[in-house]
């Protein structure tokens, strides 16, 4: 039985891939990468599969135009930011918090000072990190991810984001900002070492 | 608003940490951090939020790989949008913190936005009614709230602001306590791009909420007013009808709300006065709070257990 690969799809799109790289071998160098961005842009495990869908739907569909070499990532991660974001914003006016959300929002989970296992802690200020991460404006969110977790240079961001370097740079220190003082208001304890 | 040390630039220990500054720049920072503790808590304290962010290894689901397959074999080449993707639609019960605090480029503190009541007479910047028994009729109300009200003259709260007023103490501030019960009216919404419209039945006025944070009150001018175009809202869904009376005599609503994001939707809802404030509450469940200081929260009382009595007598 012949199985059938991504890359044999090929016939039924008229886009060459590009030489250096097939679509297959970009989707299981990137998925994982990709999909955990994601993941952390939207806060919930269902909504970042579906993102991940269509950004790689919508690579393979604009596969003749990917760059080559060390620009494809970017390029990849630029299709995912904009689908992200894109969704973000249409959930922004017409999605709701619920109540417990909204109490939540107020009054973290609390920690007590008192508990001795520091990895409760850690785990409970990571969750509070990415609460906070949630009132931070979705470009602030892309360029702290982008940068912190998938390890993308300012340049790079820059080609995600369609930004200059420079413009990355101040964006990166304004959204760190934004971030330690949102997560002061939030309750969060100093950041132990 | 970043903190600022006395001789020091969080901005370039920003960029220190992203590795942006050449080995010159590197230099004056290490040696800077070697006598500035404050410096060196700043940038510990950005490594620790990046660490928080990383949490664990994050492996994408298996069949990511065959739906996506399954997708590309498809003859015709499917939209965009994400809500047409399986999955949205099930996780539509999912909580996200969008818009809880007051919009606009940013979130801000809920405490910056529970300011104390605008006294009558002030620029409130709040308040836009566009017949002068509209304005009347509403400073007759925020007087009428801002009398102070006894502890035992408190009506009982809508089940779902009670909540918040329990256990939120900005909330409580910020609304106070309730002045009379709840009555039961017909509520008309449409969402845009930049906000929502929100229409009373009983009152025959129109709240603009939007994404700068604040609410703003009109008089339905009612349906002599000049029609407007099915267009000129812009999008591809249409302006509600209930609508088109308030944004043909109020040409500022179109570039404050942009585009019809949602068809317009008609619920029964139940509406309550607070000191300092007013509670809207729809039968979606949907809570809005609308403070006399001219911002507003609204969320999803998923526990509502309050439903509209019957048919609401106001009409629309």
């Amino acid at each position: 039985m012949q199985v059938r690969t991504l890359t044999s799809l090929a016939s039924a799109q008229p886009a060459a891939a590009p030489a250096e790289q097939s679509f297959e071998q970009a989707f299981h160098d990137y998925q994982a990468g990709l999909y955990g961005y994601l993941l952390r842009m939207i806060g919930n495990s269902d909504d970042a599969y579906d993102l991940a869908l269509a950004s790689f739907e919508k690579a393979y569909r604009s596969w003749s135009r990917a760059p080559s070499g060390n620009e494809l990532k970017p390029w990849l991660y630029r299709i995912a930011t904009n689908t992200c974001i894109d969704e973000l914003r249409r959930r922004k006016l017409v999605r709701w918090l619920s109540l417990d959300g909204f109490l939540q929002l107020f009054h973290p989970s609390q920690v007590s000072l008192e508990n001795p296992e520091r990895e409760v802690v850690r785990n409970e200020q990571s969750a509070l990190i990415r609460s906070a991460m949630e009132q931070l404006p979705e470009r602030y969110r892309a360029c702290l991810l982008l940068r912190e977790c998938e390890g993308l240079s300012c340049e790079e961001i820059g080609e995600v984001l369609g930004m200059t370097r420079g413009a990355v740079k101040i964006t990166l220190f304004r959204a760190r900002e934004r971030l330690r003082k949102v997560y002061r208001e939030m309750g969060g304890d100093p950041l132990d070492g | 608003m970043a903190e600022q040390h006395r001789g020091c630039d969080l901005a370039r220990l920003s960029a220190y940490r992203d590795g942006e500054l050449d080995r010159v720049e590197q230099q004056k920072v290490r040696k800077h951090l070697q006598g500035c503790s404050s410096c060196r808590s700043a940038l510990d304290e950005y490594a620790r939020l990046g660490a928080g962010l990383q949490g664990g290894r994050v492996t994408p689901p298996r069949m990511l790989h065959r739906e996506l397959r399954g997708r590309l074999e498809s003859p015709r080449p499917r939209p965009w949008s994400v809500g047409a993707l399986p999955g949205l639609a099930a996780a539509a019960s999912v909580a996200l913190v969008v818009w809880v605090v007051v919009g606009g480029p940013g979130s801000v503190p809920l405490a910056q936005h529970l300011g104390p009541a605008v006294p009558l007479g002030a620029e409130p910047g709040r308040v836009a009614v566009s017949s002068g028994s509209g304005v009347q009729a509403l400073d007759d109300r925020v007087a009428a709230r801002q009398r102070p009200v006894a502890a035992d003259e408190c009506a009982e709260p809508l089940p779902g602001v009670a909540v918040a007023l329990a256990q939120l103490p900005e909330v409580r501030t910020g609304l106070g306590c309730a002045t009379d019960a709840a009555r039961v009216l017909s509520l008309v919404s449409q969402t845009f791009e930049r906000g929502s419209l929100l229409r009373r039945g009983d009152t025959r006025e129109v709240y603009a909420i939007t994404e700068d944070g604040r609410w703003r009150l009109y008089a339905d001018p009612g349906p002599s007013a000049q029609a407007v175009s099915l267009s000129d809202a812009g999008g591809r869904l249409e302006l509600g009808n209930w609508f088109r009376p308030v944004w043909s005599v109020r040409p500022d609503l179109r570039p404050m709300l942009g585009q019809v994001v949602e068809s317009q939707q008609q619920l029964h809802g139940l509406v309550q006065p607070y000191e300092g404030g007013l509670a809207l509450w729809d039968a979606g469940g949907r809570v809005y709070l609308l403070l006399d200081g001219g911002s507003f929260l609204r969320y999803l009382d998923d526990r509502a257990t309050v439903r509209s009595q019957g048919a609401a007598s106001e009409g629309f």
